[in-house]
């Protein structure tokens, strides 16, 4: 086990789950630094944890296999897609949208409306990208660190 | 077709001299003629008549006024909107406060016609009815004026004479000011679920009062749900329709709040629709809208929902984002105590 790629996890994880708690306003932090996930959208914030957690696993194994396999970068780019089509669902009123609508103007409007009205297909499709490259990366790594014992030397 | 350099009073003569059998129908519309002021205060015609953009919509109104498709009131409507957008600008005359209105001249209705069809310009439409507007005939209020001298009513730093009408005891220590967009989902979620609770802790107990600021800033239909709040407001029905307008919030731009389904839902109020409609299509309350996004936009709000709360002594706390009642307390708690 190598605990390097798992504290590298663990710190995609967080740097991707703070922002988008803060962004998607659970954590907030004027007048006090305040978590609070209310019933009603316990469903928006446990997909968050789940997209963050997925991107954690499917960066620090692309990672690992292009550090170590001299892999293709192709599952990286599957799973960072997968990340921000995640992040950006449901960058509404809050500073995604905001920063969307002030930078872009009308476009910016029609982008935060997509990513708004998509928001529970776009994060369902996010989640499914990263189970399948995360999937896949699986796969991958059971074949390229098989030992091959058969294999007759030369 | 008449040359644009031929002076008002040719044309006024001109004009009088058309006769039409509406004229009892007119007398009638005098009487409605419509809220007074036009603060015209001094002085003789001192600005010249300016016809820029007149929207081809007007020209539609005025050309069904003249076959009486569409009632006075509804043409007086549209000239309200000519002089909100500075496109009809008021003569400043001198006009005795005790004068009488007198009746619509028929052939007000002839211009109306002739311009419908372009025989006039543009120019002389709008030099006919500052005539009705100097002469008294027709009052319309002009609401950049009334903006300008309506009295600021400020509660801190915020002008809250254009806000939707206060929620709880007016005299109340705390005020609490939310600024929102309709289509907003946070502001959505927050007002159906911790609204109440807000309301029952803090303003029915009558320790604080509560503002509705309008900040729309998520595209058009944003501002049209804005608009038909207050539209709402008119018929003192504030509360319900925006009850209904977060009930129903469901995207952005995506239909739920467009003209027809703003309309439907003041149906299923029970709103006056032709009045609500009206008040809708000439954009009543476009100016006190865009006062409110000033006054967000001056304090720094970015993002919605974004709250503010004073206390006696205008000193003001922020809340950003759709946070329990609970964090209003504590805050409340806490400037009570400095």
């Amino acid at each position: 086990m190598n605990i390097r790629y798992i504290f590298l996890a663990i710190f995609i994880f967080v740097s991707f789950c703070l922002p988008l708690i803060v962004v998607t306003e659970f954590l907030f932090l004027e007048p006090y630094v305040f978590f609070y996930i209310p019933i009603y959208q316990l469903a928006d914030f446990l997909s968050i944890v789940i997209i963050s957690a997925l991107t954690g696993l499917v960066l620090s194994m692309s990672v690992y296999r292009i550090r170590f396999l001299q892999a293709s970068t192709k599952k990286l780019r599957s799973g960072l897609l997968g990340s921000i089509l995640g992040v950006g669902a449901g960058a509404c009123c809050g500073g995604i949208g905001v920063a969307l609508i002030s930078v872009f103007g009308t476009i910016g409007i029609a982008a935060t409306a997509f990513l708004t009205n998509l928001e529970i297909p776009l994060r369902l499709l996010s989640i499914g990208i990263l189970v399948f490259t995360y999937l896949m990366i699986v796969k991958d790594l059971n074949r390229e660190c098989k030992l091959n014992f058969d294999v007759k030397e030369k | 077709m008449v040359q644009p350099s031929i002076s008002l009073m040719e044309i006024i003569f001109y004009l009088k001299r058309q006769k039409s059998p509406t004229k009892s129908k007119l007398n009638f519309s005098l009487r409605i003629v419509l809220l007074v002021s036009v603060f015209i205060s001094f002085g003789v015609f001192s600005q010249s008549a300016s016809a820029q953009d007149i929207p081809p919509w007007i020209k539609n109104n005025a050309s069904w006024w003249a076959e009486d498709k569409i009632n006075d009131d509804e043409f007086v409507n549209g000239i309200q909107y000519l002089i909100q957008k500075e496109i009809l600008r008021i003569p400043q005359t001198q006009i005795s406060k005790t004068q009488e209105s007198e009746d619509i001249p028929p052939w007000i209705k002839n211009n109306a016609s002739w311009w419908a069809e372009d025989k006039i310009n543009d120019d002389e439409f709008v030099n006919g009815i500052q005539y009705l507007i100097s002469q008294h005939i027709v009052s319309v209020d002009n609401p950049n004026q009334e903006a300008k001298e309506s009295t600021i009513q400020k509660i801190g730093t915020f002008d809250i004479s254009k806000a939707g009408p206060v929620e709880g005891d007016k005299d109340a220590v705390f005020t609490i000011i939310m600024f929102s967009d309709y289509q907003c989902e946070k502001c959505a979620l927050w007002f159906q679920h911790e609204k109440s609770l807000l309301t029952k802790e803090l303003i029915d107990s009558g320790k604080a009062k509560f503002y509705h600021f309008d900040f729309p800033f998520l595209g058009e239909d944003s501002f049209l749900a804005a608009e038909s709040s207050h539209c709402a407001n008119d018929q003192g029905r504030y509360s319900d329709y925006q009850k209904i307008l977060y009930e129903k919030q469901s995207g952005i731009n995506n239909g739920w709040a467009s003209h027809d389904s703003l309309v439907g839902y003041a149906t299923d109020i029970g709103l006056d629709i032709k009045q609500f409609d009206n008040c809708l299509l000439w954009d009543k309350h476009k100016l006190q809208i865009q006062h409110n996004r000033e006054v967000g936009s001056f304090h720094g709000v970015v993002s919605t929902p974004i709250f503010f709360i004073i206390n006696s002594d205008d000193a003001t706390k922020k809340i950003i984002g759709p946070q329990p009642p609970m964090i209003f307390q504590k805050v409340i708690k806490e400037m009570e105590l400095n």
